[in-house]
């Protein structure tokens, strides 16, 4: 079970399912990207959340509990980062028979979590594919 | 929510944009013009093409976007000269068995090849789902063709089984 959580400059928050347990699309959330601050996913993995967040002010990732910058800060001063905007999706992968059978596995493979800017003319991303097992991979295209 | 992803083909004089199309079980190629073949009663001759299948894939529950949609064959050797080929935009015709020219479906993941309809963004948008003739509640993507080529140099018998896999980014 995975779902986002985004937090807005007004300290305002929108989480993917209200308390009622009704999904929020994640639309909603895209007419405010000017006003993000942070998004993050949680994922429950064997009674067990871990939980990963990008702040969009920074670039800063923060890993089940582990705050890292995954720019190299000596490369790409943070201050000459400009126009932050998140990135996030879901992969998903669905399986067809193509000589016998019916539909096969219909599966995530990933969610992606993280941000692009630009900096000194050039879009730079690094974001994170966070996987049903709980582990991740850095990626920057 | 997850996504339900089917797959709708047109036969005959059935033809996208007159008809709902018709649901399947599975993409299988064979030598008649029809919905969920059966291979071993309907196979296709060494030498000869498969009727060509033109369907689109539905994507049905709550989404904001659906992009990146790539189809590749995923499982399954081919025989000797057995290809199936593939084509990520095709325009309606009527599905027969001569050459559609098409490429040699990706047997690894590829770039993105499914036309989806909103080609401003080239993302599909929950708002882009067809309500005529109103077949479903989704969004699909554009149409898309897949047909089976042998030649006279591929084994007799049974093919071997065969994934079709579809990959997509959802928000």
């Amino acid at each position: 079970m995975v779902s986002w959580h985004a937090m807005f400059n007004d300290k305002s928050r929108l989480e993917q399912y209200d308390k009622d347990g009704n999904e929020i699309p994640f639309g909603k959330v895209k007419e405010r990207f000017k006003d993000l601050r942070s998004l993050s996913i949680s994922q429950v993995e064997r009674c067990m959340e871990k939980f990963y967040m990008v702040s969009l002010l920074d670039g800063m990732f923060h890993i089940d509990g582990r705050c890292m910058y995954l720019l190299d800060t000596n490369t790409y001063p943070l201050k000459e980062l400009k126009n932050i905007r998140p990135i996030y999706f879901e992969r998903w992968l669905q399986d067809f028979s193509a000589t016998s059978g019916k539909p096969l596995q219909h599966k995530r493979l990933f969610t992606a979590i993280g941000f692009q800017c630009n900096f000194k003319g050039k879009n730079v991303k690094r974001y994170l594919e966070v996987y049903p097992s709980g582990d991740c991979k850095v990626r920057d295209k | 929510m997850v996504l339900t992803v089917t797959w709708l083909e047109w036969h005959g004089a059935d033809t996208p944009g007159t008809s709902n199309g018709e649901a399947t079980n599975n993409i299988n190629l064979g030598s008649v013009d029809t919905v969920d073949i059966t291979p071993a009663a309907s196979p296709v001759q060494a030498g000869s093409r498969s009727y060509f299948k033109q369907g689109i894939f539905n994507f049905s529950g709550s989404m904001t976007q659906v992009d990146n949609v790539r189809a590749y064959k995923s499982a399954g050797a081919y025989k000797t000269d057995e290809v199936i080929e593939f084509s990520g935009g095709i325009a309606v015709s009527t599905p027969d068995t001569s050459d559609q020219t098409w490429p040699s479906i990706p047997t690894s993941e590829p770039s993105a090849n499914v036309n989806l309809p909103n080609t401003t963004t080239g993302a599909l948008l929950q708002a882009d789902s067809e309500s005529t003739p109103g077949y479903t509640s989704g969004s699909r993507t554009g149409l898309v063709g897949f047909q089976l080529d042998t030649t006279s140099n591929t084994e007799t018998g049974a093919a071997n089984q065969k994934t079709i896999s579809l990959v997509y980014d959802k928000q």
